[in-house]
């Protein structure tokens, strides 16, 4: 398992290449093809970046991140390299630019784009126009989404770092399902310029990684606010990796009640959340019983609020600007036949939130769900008066099979029930893996308030330390 | 909230989403589940509840009126489908000669 920290060790001792843990990572990309990770393979660029990084390294003009490998969701817009958010409709698209978190991960090298769900809409890896993500723990299984080909390159072997996009989850159960680290900090403390809009409300700059520090690592080279997004608040940036070793005796770790007593929640879920919550007990930390009475709002909330918004960022896909122009002889016609390269979930949502957003019906549904939002966010700020850290499970099941919730929406919208709520609040939430339910992968969530990242990841790294190995093969 | 068959047609023209006879009838189906998930919030009184727009307590949020591209004109005419040998992005026409 690789981890920044040892890489950077590794490259700095000359032990290993920048050029040589291209070539391995590139490999393993190749040896792997079947679990569709990958959207674009980015070969030559990689090549030329890690050569310069090597430069760099030779010089001792380096820093944490030069000649490390790493990969980014199809979401991210990087300069010179094709972005689909796994869409038709972005098809050949090239940006001129790359995303601000692209940017401030240096001279790392990027090795390729990763599979996703369309637009970021799903929780599978199967709604891509590009295919189905396998998860690489069982390849007849979905490695959760959006931000499955994220997930997947770390948990596979690949690369360390992948960054994703967490808007209702779509980083914490992947990485659940995927036996990672899935981070997703505050709201606006990760910059969104350059990242495809999805829901501009709930877009989340997320990553994953093998461990907690390197998330903490990762964190301190990515936070901070940005002139091209006024949604990123200028608040101080913490020493993460410093707060990593601190005891967590004392400290209080909420259970929700709400989240332990949903229905579809599996019994070896919930015994798994239960023995992690013991290991944090046993580390000194206090657990204390909270409610969060708004909890099964969240779902309706999520996925009324998130449409709107979705529908509003696809209207910008029309063929006139970029991307793909279908042939027709009025504009209106370029318009309707450009816009049929969208995939189903996409045209749902798209549909959804036109009603919501229209006339005579957006005080009714939109604005209604917006108040619901407050409420949500208020459970939470309760909480967090009476507690340091909540503890959830991060998924009701273990991954399920693919296939099995494609073509029903709101079966598959129910996996996203422990994640939603701390979206709507744009509080930090990180998965770390728990355990192994029915031999998959299985995570445990945690949560803090806003800009608390540095006492979320002391925790996660406790618990991280004191859970010990992981008993899980993958499957190729 | 029911939604009808010509909801669906109504909201398609709206979102310019050009949907197949087996597509509309899906739309139907899935919009209807889905509205009978979100119809839940009614449960929920919110009569003295300020909406959230968004989660940052931010507002008024600028910067200095000055150009701040990062890259060049030719980058962004680059991504253009269709473009003039002078660089101007070529679409239909909106109005017709009379």
């Amino acid at each position: 398992m690789q981890t920044i920290a040892s890489l950077r060790k590794q490259l700095d001792n000359k032990e290993v290449s920048a050029l040589e843990l291209l070539e391995a990572a590139l490999a393993r990309v190749t040896a792997t093809k079947e679990l569709n990770t990958y959207i674009t393979v980015a070969a030559d660029h990689a090549r030329a970046r890690a050569k310069a990084a090597q430069k760099d390294i030779d010089a001792g003009r380096h820093s944490l991140l030069t000649g490390i490998p790493y990969a980014a969701k199809d979401e991210f817009c990087t300069k010179g390299i094709e972005t689909t958010a796994g869409s038709k409709i972005l098809q050949g698209y090239i940006p001129p630019y790359s995303a601000t978190a692209i940017e401030r991960l240096g001279d790392a090298v990027l090795i390729g784009k990763t599979n996703q769900d369309e637009f970021a809409c799903g929780s599978s890896s199967e709604h891509s126009a590009f295919g189905p993500v396998k998860n690489p723990y069982d390849l007849t299984r979905v490695p959760g989404g959006s931000s499955g080909g994220s997930a997947v390159t770390v948990a596979s072997g690949d690369v360390p770092l992948a960054l994703g996009t967490d808007t209702g989850g779509s980083v914490r159960l992947p990485a659940g399902f995927c036996n990672v680290v899935g981070f997703k900090p505050t709201y606006g403390r990760i910059p969104r310029y350059g990242v495809i809009a999805m829901a501009s409300s709930l877009d989340t700059v997320g990553m994953f990684t093998n461990t907690v520090q390197d998330a903490a690592l990762v964190l301190q080279q990515l936070a901070g606010p940005d002139q091209f997004d006024s949604t990123s608040p200028d608040v101080p940036v913490d020493d993460y990796a410093a707060g990593l070793q601190q005891s967590i005796k004392g400290l209080k770790i909420g259970i929700p009640k709400e989240y332990m007593d949903v229905a579809g929640l599996d019994p070896d879920m919930r015994a798994m959340v239960e023995a992690a919550a013991k290991t944090l007990a046993d580390l000194g930390a206090q657990l204390v019983d909270v409610s969060l009475p708004h909890t099964k709002y969240g779902l309706p909330t999520y996925y009324l609020l998130c449409p709107s918004e979705v529908a509003s960022n696809m209207a910008r896909y029309d063929g006139i600007q970029f991307g793909p122009r279908a042939e027709g002889s009025t504009l209106d016609e370029v318009f309707y036949n450009t816009r049929a390269l969208f995939g189903a979930e996409v045209k749902r949502r798209i549909m959804i939130g036109t009603f919501t957003l229209s006339a005579g019906y957006v005080d009714a549904y939109y604005k209604k769900a917006q108040a619901v939002r407050s409420l949500v966010i208020q459970d939470f700020r309760n909480s967090f008066a009476q507690v340091d850290v909540i503890l959830t499970p991060s998924s009701p099941t273990p991954p399920f099979v693919i296939g099995d919730r494609q073509m029903d929406p709101v079966a598959m919208y129910a996996a996203d029930i422990y994640t939603v709520c701390p979206a709507l609040a744009g509080i930090p939430g990180i998965v770390v893996p728990g355990g192994v339910v029915g031999g998959l992968p299985a995570g445990v969530q945690l949560l803090a308030p806003q800009f608390a990242e540095k006492r979320l990841l002391n925790v996660a790294h406790q618990f991280e330390q004191a859970r010990g190995p992981i008993d899980l093969q993958l499957a190729m | 909230m029911q939604i009808t068959h010509s909801d669906i047609e109504k909201l398609a023209r709206m979102a310019k989403l050009k949907l197949s006879a087996a597509e509309m009838q899906a739309m139907e189906t899935d919009l209807g589940d889905i509205f009978a998930l979100v119809d839940q919030l009614n449960e929920v009184d919110t009569s003295r509840i300020e909406p959230t727009s968004q989660v940052t307590g931010l507002s008024n949020v600028t910067r200095p009126d000055v150009d701040n591209y990062t890259f060049a004109a030719d980058d962004m005419a680059a991504t253009m489908p269709d473009v003039t040998d002078d660089g101007y992005l070529r679409v239909h026409a909106l109005f017709k000669k009379d």
